[in-house]
């Protein structure tokens, strides 16, 4: 990372940024209701897209190409520079597009990469009601019948749907579990599409349930083999490796600040032991931060790193943790006013931010589920009966 | 460099085995601690005490440090890794103190060129030992002294504790007369701060060690263990405790690595509180998981968690270090201090 090469371009990330005011474009965006948030995200997109920031992961064959020590170079300064964050274009460029190159059809590829180049937004219908941590258990159906598939189905906890053209869908093609799913794109103004908003128990709508009622897609929107759908999605999830983790560590760097501060406020009677707490979570935070680093290393090198496979576990009970001794400290001021959505998770607001801790406990895979699955993959430990 | 790390790894691993009882044999192998003559003749021909180069720097070391603690080593070769490497004389048979009693331990007074008063919690090899390092004072200015520890005015006694996999000593100095004069004033003060670091990241690195051979023992006898007519590995209360011991582990892992590869106090105090807090937790844990053959004096989880526990207490207590770390943001933040009931 301190080669010359890498330090040329960091420079370079840091004069454009500075050139384009991003730290304002942010704040502009936390300023805005959902409609206007969306197109402000849209138009940064696109001037990211046109420096070439925002997709260097891609093949060089569709724009990308850079190494991956590039790409983490490009996304740690837009970081530090305050740039806003692609919450919205985060399916498309990383899980979509994944999907599309790893397993889509040349057709597929040359119809959709180009147009989430100039924009266009997707979201994954993976969850169901019943089909939450269980996500093999999925019973949204896909019929064939001629050249066309019909869905029928529930989908859930879609993030972005709202704001999405397209999708990616998991329905089900043949028999029980997860030989028995398929992969489809979906285009969400077809007829027979509902998307309705769910609220979040922090009052955001960020998540919407997608009502399928008769869906009719042509068997061109099948990607790859119809019932080898769970392999392609366990593919493609993976794709961001560890660039989520890197944002989320900068920002708890901030969140370590305002822990900071909220001790430097307590009355001299309260704040012997809360100096020592606070450097616990210091040491947890720079804990965290190293971590990244290291998983983000590793991918340099195209190596694997067991660390990898409990960055979440490690950033949410932190995250939870933190805010909740927040909390704690500021006592009734935590809990005053009324606070917008500023698409960050440490923002000083500490009740804000100790309940939309459960979006990580929770999202991604409930950590609950997540230990067995490191229990059993990274420690080898035997599978239970009881899922 | 990484592979040359690995293959010394796997160097240190090897003469382990050699030289050293493998911790399903350690609590029944005789005498606690074992005797280490053979591992340390074997270590010193391989050149172990002189690691330290200004390439690489600690990281060598550091590698042995961590298996040496992994296997439940003997302290003497922590010592001699971790410590001497700093002091500015012939290290060869120098002990220090890891630790003391700040509510009972007064520094020892220097005057006339003979010291009086106490050191307790050396880490050495009995019969190894020729001189202590002293931290002392002389009419209140801090000086650093080398002490022979066997001479005219002084004694080692050996401390009996709850740790057997370790000899610590107590150096009773009355009007003994000092061997060198290493440092003084702001000398003094610094080399105290070089070691008291080595010393926080030596534990830090012993209890990685510790942690990780917990963790080990437990994941492989959650698999082989069967109770309910399955492993109880498959237990969901099991296998969720060794990932718990397993994000321990390496949340540890990368503060002691940074502490290894930088000369900060902070970086050292975090890997110290960290490293020592992370293998208590693991070795309670483990003991947890290992039921009751985990509580028999033959199996090596007791002696785990001895050894663990006692590194908390060695060297700087996590309560001090975190205040430490936290008084540094704290001095950071200068002015930007909200005041009480500011609107937000």
């Amino acid at each position: 990372m301190s080669l010359p090469e890498q330090a040329d371009l960091a420079g370079e990330v840091q004069a454009w940024c500075r050139s384009q005011d991003a730290a304002g474009w942010r704040d502009r965006m936390t300023a805005s209701d959902p409609a206007e948030r969306a197109e402000l995200q849209r138009a940064w997109f696109l001037r990211l897209a046109e420096q070439g920031y925002a997709f260097p992961h891609w093949p060089a064959a569709w724009g990308g190409g850079r190494s991956r020590a590039d790409q983490l170079t490009i996304a740690r300064e837009l970081i530090r520079a305050g740039a806003p964050r692609l919450d919205l274009h985060f399916v498309a460029l990383y899980h979509a597009a994944a999907t599309l190159i790893t397993a889509g059809s040349d057709e597929q590829q040359a119809e959709y990469l180009p147009a989430i180049r100039l924009g266009q937004r997707w979201c994954q219908a993976f969850s169901e009601p019943g089909a939450g941590s269980d996500l093999a258990s999925l019973r949204t159906r896909a019929e064939r019948r001629g050249d066309h598939y019909v869905l029928n189905g529930h989908k859930t906890w879609s993030s972005g749907a709202t704001q999405a053209q397209m999708c990616l869908l998991l329905a089900r093609t043949g028999g029980p579990g997860r030989a028995g799913i398929s992969y489809f794109l979906l285009d969400l103004s077809a007829p027979g599409v509902s998307v309705r908003p769910i609220r979040n128990a922090s009052g955001h709508q960020e998540f919407a349930d997608i009502f399928l009622t008769d869906v009719v897609i042509p068997v061109t929107a099948l990607v790859g083999a119809e019932n080898e759908g769970w392999r392609t999605a366990n593919a493609t999830l993976g794709e961001e490796r560890g660039l989520t983790m890197l944002e989320r560590s900068e920002e708890m760097v901030a969140g370590l600040r305002y822990l900071t501060r909220e001790v430097a406020a307590l009355p001299p009677g309260e704040r012997a032991a809360a100096v020592e707490t606070l450097g616990g979570y210091a040491e947890r935070v720079e804990s965290f931060r190293l971590l990244v680093a290291r998983v983000l290393d590793a991918s340099i090198d195209g190596t694997d790193t067991a660390a990898a496979s409990i960055l979440k576990l490690v950033y949410s009970e932190l995250l939870q943790d933190m805010s909740k001794e927040g909390l704690a400290m500021a006592g009734l001021a935590g809990h005053e006013g009324k606070h917008g959505r500023s698409g960050a998770w440490q923002t000083g607001h500490w009740f804000d931010d100790y309940l939309s801790s459960w979006e990580w406990t929770i999202g991604g895979g409930a950590n609950d589920v997540l230990r067995n699955v490191v229990g059993e993959r990274i420690l080898g430990l035997p599978r239970g009966g009881s899922r | 460099m990484t592979a040359e790390r690995a293959s010394f790894r796997q160097v240190v691993q090897r003469v382990l085995a050699d030289s050293w009882p493998p911790l399903a044999e350690y609590a029944s192998s005789g005498a606690l601690p074992p005797n280490a003559e053979r591992l340390r003749k074997v270590s010193r021909d391989l050149g172990w005490w002189d690691l330290e180069d200004e390439d690489d720097g600690f990281a060598f070391a550091s590698i042995a440090i961590q298996e040496l603690g992994g296997a439940l080593g003997p302290g003497e070769l922590l010592a001699g890794l971790c410590v001497n490497p700093v002091l500015p004389a012939d290290p060869g048979g120098v002990a220090c103190s890891w630790g003391s009693d700040p509510r009972r331990d007064a520094a020892p007074k220097l005057a006339d060129g003979r010291v009086s008063g106490e050191v307790s919690w050396c880490l050495a090899a009995a019969d190894d030992v020729e001189r202590v390092l002293v931290f002392a004072e002389d009419d209140g200015e801090p000086v650093a002294v080398l002490v022979r520890s066997q001479g005219e005015g002084a004694r080692l006694e050996e401390m009996s504790g709850s740790d057997p996999t370790r000899r610590f000593w107590r150096l009773v100095m009355d009007d003994a007369p000092l061997d060198e004069i290493l440092a003084r004033g702001d000398q003094a003060t610094d080399l105290r701060l070089a070691v008291e670091r080595r010393i926080s990241v030596g534990l830090a690195l012993d209890s990685l060690g510790i942690a990780k051979s917990a963790l080990a023992l437990s994941v492989a006898y959650a698999k082989i263990r069967e109770q309910f007519g399955a492993p109880i590995g498959s237990f969901q209360a099991i296998k969720h405790r060794c990932v718990d011991m397993f994000v321990l582990v390496e949340s540890a892992d990368v503060l002691v690595e940074a502490a290894v590869a930088s000369g900060d106090t902070q970086s050292g105090a975090m890997a110290k509180a960290a490293g020592c807090d992370a293998a208590a937790e693991v070795t309670r844990l483990a003991l947890q998981i290992h039921g009751g053959i985990g509580y028999t004096w033959e199996h090596p989880c007791h002696l785990l968690v001895r050894r663990a526990k006692l590194n908390q207490a060695l060297g700087g207590s996590a309560r001090s270090l975190r205040r430490a770390v936290a008084d540094g943001l704290l001095a950071a933040l200068g002015t930007d201090i909200p005041a009480r009931g500011e609107r937000r």
